[in-house]
C-alpha cells in the first residue's frame, strides 16, 4: 500500500489558502482579535510616538534655533582690511556650498586676546539719537552697519522676516520695502520711547574707543575717531535682543544681537561721507563677516553632528590664519543636546506605564487565543499535529494582526506626537497653530518603524512560544474535556507580593509626607533606594492589591444591593461573587486601577505644572503690573503713576547689596504698609504658620531697625524671630555729577521669615522697610559724603528705585493702564501679569512638551480603561451567554438581564475606579520630587527678572476636574459594559442553549 | 381546545451562499392535556419545530398560535413566562443557584414575591421527589435529579404547555422512565400539554401521539396504540 506523500513545504497555492484561513479565523474570533490588536496599536503608537515626537521636537527646535538665528557663523578678521579685501572674503564665504549667505557687518564690541595675553575690547560704534518729538538725546548705544540691501539677502531676509512678518514677539513690521529705515533694539526703543514708523531728525554715528581698563562700564566714552550724521531716518523695525530676557532655555532668537541699531549701508548716500567714515571703521578693525548656513547640507536632526559640521566649516575657513571663527549657535545647541537625551528618557518613563498596559492587553489577547483554542489544540494533537504546527497557527494570526497594527499604530503615533508636540499646556491647544503644524508631523521615521516593528515581532514570538508550550504540553483528554479552570490569580497575588509591594510603597509615601510635618527619619543608604523604587512599588502593588479589594468590597455590598426595590425581581440571580472570582475580573480591576491611577497622576501633575508655571510668573511680576524705570528714580517722581487712571496703588522695591558676616547678600526694601496689599502673595510665601500680615505689620512697627529674612538666610546664620544681626547695606546716591555708593552698617532685628515674596525676592535675600534705607542714607558717613543734611522730621519712605509694583483697581483694564503708563517719561518697560501668563502658553518649547506628554498619558489611560472594560466584559458576557439564554427562555426581559449584570459590576467598577484614584493621589505625591527636578532643568530662573531659587512645586488637586473626569470614565466603562451585555443578551437562544 | 395550532409552517435558515429550508409547510395541532412526541431522523426539523413552538426561534412563514394567540415581540416575554416552559436535554440548571433557587427564579422574574415563590418552589420540588435536596447546587445532584429540578422549574409559573427537547437523552433508561412517568402524571393531574422531541421509540410509545417528521414535513402521525 503506498504511503501518503510526506508533508513538505507549503505549495504557493497552499500559502494563499493558509492566509485565507488565518484571515477568517481573525474575522470569526472578534473578541481575541480586538484584544490583541488593541494592545498592538496601543503599544506601537506609544513606542513609535516617542521616536516621532522626539525626532519632530528635535527637528523643530533645532530648526527654530537655526532659523531664528539670522546667522550661525561669525568670522572676525585679525587685522584691519580694506573694503575690497573684505568684499573678497565675503564672496569667498558665499561661494562655499554650505553657506547660503554671507554679509559684512561693521561695528560692535568684541573681546580678543592679544599676543601678550591681554584681553581688550576694540572700538565700538556709538550712536546718538535725536528724536524729533521730544528733543531728547540718547547716547551710548551700540550700532552696526549692514553691508547689503536690507531686504534681498537671506540674512537680510531673516531680518526682513522679523520686520515684515512680525515673527517674533515685540517685532513690529512694515510691508513697505521703500522705508529707508533702521532697526533698533527693544531696549533702545523703550529707553528712547521710539516706535516703528517714528522718524529721527538726526542719527549721529560716532566711532569711539571704550576704555580698555573698564570695558564693562558703559558710560565712559573714549576718543571719537569719526562722525557721520544721517538725517530723517525712519524706525523700520524693532528687534528683541538675545539677553536672556525671554523665558525658557530656548530663547526666541535673533542671534547675538548685542548691537542696538542696524543700519543699512544704503543710507550712506553721500559716498564721500561714508567712505571716510568707512575707512575709519576699517582702520579700527570693526568689520566682521556673518554667515547663514545652507540647512539642507547639515544634519539638523542630530545636534552633535550639526555642531561639529558647523565647527568643521569654521576650521576650513580658519586655514587662513587671519580669520577667527565663532560658532554662534553652539551655546544653544550644546545644552539642548544634553537635555534631549534627558527628555527622551523622561518621555520613555512617562509612557512606560502605558506601554506596559499595551503589553498586558496583548498578552491577554494571546491568552484568550490559546484558551479558546484548547479544544482545537486537543483535537489537532489527536490528529498528529506537531507543536510547531500548532504554534504556527497562533503565531501567524498574531503576526498578521501585528502587520495591521503597525500601520494603524504608526498613524495613531503621528497624531499622538502632533497632539503632544503642539500642546500649550495640560489639555490645552491653540487649534489654529496646531492644525498649521500638523503636516510637519507626517514623517516616515524608518528607525521608528524598524525598531518598533522588530520589538513587537520579538515580543509576539516570545509570548506565543512561551504560552503555547503550556497548552501543548497538556494532556489531550484534559483539553478535550474543556473544563474551564478558574484562574488562581496573578503571580503577585498568589505569592502575596502585591501586599508587600503596596506596603513598601506606602512606607515610601509616608516618608515623603513626614518632612512636611516637620518629622525627619534618617534612612541612611536605604533612603535613596526607597525614593526611586517606592513609587513603582506603590503603583504596582496598589494596582495588584485592587484585585483583592475589588472582590471583597462588592461581596459585602451584594446583600444590600439585593434589597433595593427595583432589583427584587432579579435579586435571586445576583451572585456576583461567583463571577468576580473568575480570572478575568481581577485582571479587569487591575487594568482599571492601573490606568485610572496613571491618568490621575497625569492630571494632577499636568495641572500642578501649569500652576507652577503661573506661580513663577506671579512671583516674578509680583503685582498686577511691574514697572521698570531703567535707572533709579525717586518715588516722589512717580506721582504720575499713581495718578494714572485705573491705578490703585504703587510701591517701589529697591535692590541693593549687603554683607552679613563677610558674606554678600541681596537686600531689598519695600513699603511694609502697602506691600501686603499691592503684592500678589502666594500660599507658601510664608513658611509654617506665619502670616504675611503679621510679619509686615511687625516690620512696619520697627521700620528703621527691623528686617525680614529669607529661609536660606535663616538656616545659613541660624537666626530666629527676634534675633539681632549686624548687616551692612550698600547705598547709592546720585549727586548730580556722579553715582556714589557706600556700605553702611546697622543692627537689624528679625521681624519675620519668608520663603519668597512678590516681585522676585527669594529666600536668600533680606527685606527692610524703605524707611530703613532712607534713615541709613541720612545718617553718619553717607550723608556727610553726599553733603546731605536732613532734619529729623523729614525722614520718610522716599527712596530711589528702578522697580515698582502697581496694583490695578478692580475691573480696571490692565492693558489700558499699561499704555497710559508707557507715556510717562520715567517708565522704560512694563510687564503685566496677565500678559506674561498668556505669553508663557505660547512658548511651548520651554517645557519640552511635558504637558503634552501628560495630556497624552491622561487620555490614553482613560481610553485604555474603557477599552479594557469592553474587552473583559465582552469575554465575561460571552461566557454567560448561555445563562442569559436560559433566563430569557424562562421569560427574563432584556432589562432584567441588564439589571443582573449592572448590580454585580457596579460596585466592582466603582471600587476599581476609586482605588485607582487613591493610588493616583499617592503617585502624584511620590513623583512630585521627580517633576520638581524637571522644573529645575526646563524653567530656569534666567527667565525671570529677579529672585533666586526655585519656588516649591505645589501639588494642585483640582477636585472638580478630577471628579468630573472619573465620573466620565465610570460612565464610559458603564457604557462599555452595557454594549457587551447587549450583545450577549441578544444572542439567539436556540443556538446558544445547545452550546457546551 | 387546542393549545397549539400550526398552519403551513415554514422555516428557512440563511447562511452565506445558500438558504436551508428546514421546515417546509407543517400543520399540526395539540390539545390541552395532550402528551405528544415528535420523532424523525437527524435533520428532519424536529428541534427547529420545537424551538419555534417554544418561542425561542421565529418562523419564516406560516401561522403559529399558542393558546389562540400569535407570538409577537410584544407578548414574547409573557408567553415565555406564563404560557410555555422548556425542559432541555442537558437540563441547563444555573450552576450557581441551589435547586430551590433554580425553581424560584422564573417566578421572581415574573414579579412574584420571594417568600411566595419560595413556598411554591418547595412544593414543586417535593412533587418531583426532591424535597430533601432543595439547598443543593446542580453539581451535587445526579442527572436524573437535575432533570427533576428542571421539570419543577418548568412548572413554576403554571404553564399550559411544556416543551421538552430530548429530556431523557442524557439519562439512563431507568431514570428516563421515571421522568416520563412524571410527565404523564403532570398531563393527567394538571392538564398540561407536553410536546417532547425524542429519538427513543420506547419513550415515544408512552405518549398519546407521535408526530414523525421527515425532510421538514410531517410524514406520519400516529396514535400510540397503533403499532409503528
Amino acid at each position: 500500500m503506498s504511503q501518503p506523500p510526506k508533508a513538505n513545504r507549503f505549495h504557493p497555492r497552499d500559502r494563499v489558502v493558509y492566509l485565507n484561513q488565518t484571515i477568517r479565523s481573525i474575522q470569526r474570533n472578534k473578541r481575541r482579535s480586538v484584544s490583541m490588536i488593541s494592545g498592538l496599536i496601543l503599544g506601537i503608537s506609544i513606542l513609535a510616538g516617542i521616536f516621532l515626537y522626539t525626532t519632530v521636537l528635535m527637528n523643530n527646535v533645532y530648526l527654530s534655533i537655526i532659523d531664528g538665528a539670522p546667522y550661525e557663523i561669525r568670522m572676525d578678521f585679525d587685522d584691519p582690511l580694506s573694503d575690497l579685501q573684505i568684499e573678497a572674503f565675503r564672496e569667498n564665504f558665499s561661494d562655499n556650498p554650505k553657506v547660503s549667505d554671507a554679509q559684512i557687518l561693521y561695528g560692535n564690541s568684541r573681546t580678543i586676546e592679544s599676543a601678550t595675553g591681554d584681553i581688550y575690547t576694540p572700538a565700538i560704534l556709538k550712536v546718538e539719537i535725536r528724536a524729533e518729538y521730544n528733543n531728547e538725546t540718547y547716547s551710548g548705544s551700540e550700532g552696526r552697519i549692514f553691508d547689503s540691501d536690507l531686504y534681498s539677502r537671506p540674512i537680510g531676509s531673516a531680518l526682513r522676516e522679523m520686520l515684515v512678518t512680525g515673527k517674533y514677539p515685540g517685532i513690529y513690521s512694515t510691508n513697505d520695502p521703500n522705508f529707508h529705515g533702521i532697526l533698533i533694539s527693544e531696549t533702545l526703543a523703550e529707553e528712547a520711547k521710539l516706535k516703528q514708523g517714528n522718524k529721527l531728525s538726526a542719527l549721529k554715528l560716532d566711532i569711539a574707543v571704550i576704555d580698555p581698563e573698564d570695558p564693562y562700564f558703559p558710560f565712559s566714552v573714549g576718543d571719537i575717531k569719526g562722525t557721520v550724521i544721517l538725517e530723517n531716518v525712519t524706525i523700520a523695525g524693532i528687534m528683541s535682543q538675545d539677553v536672556g530676557a525671554s523665558a525658557g532655555l530656548f530663547t526666541e532668537i535673533g542671534g547675538s544681537f548685542r548691537g542696538e541699531i542696524f543700519i543699512p549701508k544704503e543710507l550712506f548716500t553721500d559716498q564721500g561721507n561714508f567712505s571716510s567714515f568707512f575707512s575709519t571703521l576699517s582702520e579700527e578693525n570693526m568689520q566682521y563677516c556673518v554667515m547663514k548656513i545652507d540647512e539642507s547640507k547639515f544634519s539638523l536632526a542630530d545636534p552633535t553632528r550639526v555642531n561639529s559640521q558647523i565647527n568643521q566649516l569654521i576650521n576650513e575657513f580658519e586655514i587662513n590664519p587671519d580669520l577667527i571663527g565663532t560658532n554662534l549657535v553652539q551655546s544653544k545647541l550644546a545644552p539642548f543636546q544634553i537635555l534631549s537625551i534627558f527628555i527622551f528618557l523622561f518621555d520613555g518613563i512617562l509612557t512606560l506605564p502605558v506601554a506596559i498596559l499595551s503589553i498586558y492587553l496583548l498578552s491577554f489577547g494571546i491568552d484568550l487565543s490559546l484558551h479558546e483554542r484548547r479544544y482545537q489544540v486537543g483535537i489537532l494533537k489527536t490528529q498528529g499535529a506537531s507543536p510547531k504546527q500548532i504554534k504556527r497557527k497562533i503565531l501567524s494570526e498574531a503576526l498578521l494582526l501585528a502587520a495591521l497594527g503597525l500601520i494603524v499604530g504608526y498613524l495613531v503615533a503621528i497624531f499622538g506626537a502632533w497632539g503632544i508636540g503642539t500642546a500649550r499646556g495640560f489639555m490645552r491647544w491653540d487649534w489654529n497653530d496646531a492644525l498649521t503644524k500638523l503636516p510637519d508631523f507626517f514623517v516616515l521615521d524608518q528607525t521608528a518603524l524598524f525598531v518598533v516593528g522588530g520589538l513587537i515581532v520579538i515580543i509576539l514570538i516570545v509570548m506565543v512560544n512561551g504560552k503555547a508550550n503550556k497548552f501543548i504540553e497538556m494532556e489531550i483528554s484534559e483539553t478535550v474535556r474543556r473544563t474551564d479552570e478558574l484562574e488562581k490569580g496573578n503571580f503577585l497575588r498568589r505569592n502575596n507580593l502585591d501586599i508587600v509591594f503596596f506596603i513598601l510603597g506606602l512606607v515610601s509615601l509616608l516618608l515623603t509626607l513626614l518632612p512636611k510635618f516637620g518629622v525627619s527619619i534618617p534612612l541612611g543608604p536605604v533612603g535613596p533606594i526607597l525614593a526611586i523604587v517606592g513609587p513603582i512599588l506603590f503603583w504596582i502593588g496598589g494596582a495588584a492589591a485592587v484585585a483583592r479589594i475589588a472582590i471583597w468590597i462588592p461581596s459585602k455590598t451584594d446583600p444590600i444591593i439585593k434589597r433595593i426595590g427595583f432589583l427584587k425581581d432579579v435579586s435571586i440571580l445576583i451572585k456576583g461573587n461567583i463571577f468576580r472570582k473568575s480570572g478575568d475580573i481581577p485582571r479587569l480591576s487591575l487594568i482599571i486601577a492601573l490606568t485610572v491611577s496613571f491618568s490621575v497622576l497625569a492630571a494632577i501633575q499636568g495641572t500642578s505644572g501649569q500652576v507652577h508655571q503661573e506661580r513663577l510668573i506671579v512671583y516674578d511680576i509680583g503685582a498686577d503690573i511691574v514697572i521698570n524705570t531703567g535707572f533709579n528714580v525717586s518715588t516722589i517722581a512717580l506721582n504720575d503713576i499713581n495718578a494714572t487712571n485705573g491705578v490703585e496703588n504703587v510701591m517701589a522695591i529697591t535692590t541693593s547689596g549687603g554683607i552679613i558676616r563677610n558674606d554678600p547678600i541681596s537686600v531689598h526694601s519695600v513699603d511694609s504698609n502697602t506691600y501686603g496689599e499691592i503684592g500678589k502673595w502666594q500660599v507658601d510665601s510664608i513658611p509654617g504658620s506665619g502670616s504675611k500680615d503679621k510679619i509686615l505689620s511687625d516690620l512696619a512697627d520697627n521700620a528703621i531697625e527691623g528686617c525680614l529674612i529669607g529661609e536660606s538666610v535663616q538656616s545659613q546664620y541660624n537666626l530666629d524671630l527676634g534675633d539681632t544681626i549686624q548687616m551692612e547695606v550698600l547705598l547709592f546716591a546720585w549727586t548730580g555729577m556722579a553715582l556714589e555708593y557706600e556700605y553702611i552698617s546697622q543692627n537689624f532685628t528679625v521681624n519675620g521669615i519668608f520663603h519668597h515674596t512678590p516681585g522676585g525676592i527669594g529666600s536668600s535675600a533680606v527685606i527692610v522697610d524703605h524707611e530703613a534705607i532712607n534713615h541709613l542714607t541720612h545718617i553718619t558717613d553717607f550723608a556727610d559724603l553726599l553733603g546731605i543734611s536732613v532734619p529729623e522730621s523729614t525722614r520718610n519712605k522716599v527712596v530711589y528705585a528702578s522697580k515698582y509694583l502697581v496694583q490695578a483697581e478692580k475691573k480696571a483694564d490692565v492693558s489700558t493702564i499699561r499704555d497710559d503708563l508707557l507715556t510717562s517719561k520715567q517708565v522704560i518697560s512694563i510687564r503685566t501679569l496677565e500678559g506674561e501668563i498668556e505669553k508663557s502658553y505660547e512658548i511651548k518649547q520651554m517645557d519640552f512638551g511635558i504637558p503634552g506628554l501628560l495630556t497624552a498619558d491622561f487620555i490614553i489611560s482613560l481610553l485604555t480603561a474603557t477599552l479594557a472594560t469592553f474587552i473583559f466584559m465582552s469575554i465575561l458576557m460571552e461566557k454567560r451567554k448561555k445563562e442569559f439564554a436560559v433566563l430569557r427562555s424562562y421569560g427574563a426581559s432584556e432589562q432584567q438581564i441588564y439589571k443582573i449584570v449592572f448590580s454585580e459590576t457596579f460596585v466592582l467598577l466603582l471600587t476599581s475606579v476609586l482605588w485607582g484614584l487613591i493610588v493616583g493621589l499617592g503617585l502624584s505625591i511620590l513623583f512630585n520630587p521627580f517633576f520638581e527636578l524637571i522644573d529645575i532643568f526646563i524653567t530656569p530662573m534666567s527667565a525671570l527678572s529677579g529672585g533666586t531659587g526655585q519656588l516649591n512645586r505645589l501639588l494642585i488637586f483640582d477636585w472638580w476636574s478630577l471628579g468630573f473626569t472619573l465620573f466620565v470614565t465610570f460612565l464610559a466603562m458603564t457604557l462599555a459594559t452595557f454594549l457587551s451585555v447587549r450583545g450577549a443578551s441578544r444572542a439567539k437562544i436556540s443556538t446558544v442553549v445547545r452550546e457546551l | 381546545m387546542a393549545i397549539v395550532e400550526v398552519k403551513n409552517l415554514h422555516k428557512t435558515f440563511k447562511i452565506p451562499g445558500e438558504d436551508i429550508k428546514v421546515l417546509k409547510g407543517i400543520s399540526l395541532s395539540v390539545e390541552e392535556g395532550e402528551f405528544v412526541a415528535i420523532m424523525g431522523p437527524s435533520g428532519s426539523g424536529k428541534s427547529t419545530l420545537l424551538n419555534i413552538l417554544s418561542s425561542i426561534e421565529e418562523e419564516t412563514s406560516g401561522n403559529v398560535l399558542l393558546d389562540g394567540e400569535k407570538i409577537t415581540k410584544d407578548n414574547l416575554v409573557d408567553v415565555r413566562r406564563y404560557k410555555t416552559s422548556i425542559i432541555y436535554q442537558d437540563f441547563n440548571n444555573l450552576a450557581y443557584l441551589s435547586a430551590l433557587e433554580n425553581v424560584m427564579f422564573p417566578m421572581t422574574l415574573a414579579g412574584m414575591e420571594l417568600e411566595e415563590a419560595r413556598e411554591i418552589a418547595k412544593k414543586l420540588l417535593e412533587k418531583v421527589k426532591l424535597g430533601h435536596r432543595i439547598n443543593h447546587i446542580p453539581d451535587d445532584l445526579s442527572g436524573g435529579e437535575q432533570q427533576r429540578v428542571a421539570i419543577a422549574r418548568a412548572l413554576a409559573n403554571n404553564p399550559k404547555l411544556i416543551l421538552a427537547d430530548e429530556p431523557t437523552g442524557n439519562l439512563d433508561t431507568v431514570t428516563g422512565d421515571s421522568i416520563i412517568e412524571l410527565f404523564r402524571s403532570l398531563v393527567q393531574e394538571q392538564n398540561i400539554a407536553i410536546i417532547m422531541v425524542t429519538h427513543d421509540i420506547q419513550v415515544a410509545k408512552k405518549t398519546d401521539r407521535i408526530l414523525i417528521l421527515r425532510d421538514g414535513l410531517l410524514h406520519r402521525e400516529e396514535d400510540v396504540w397503533e403499532e409503528l
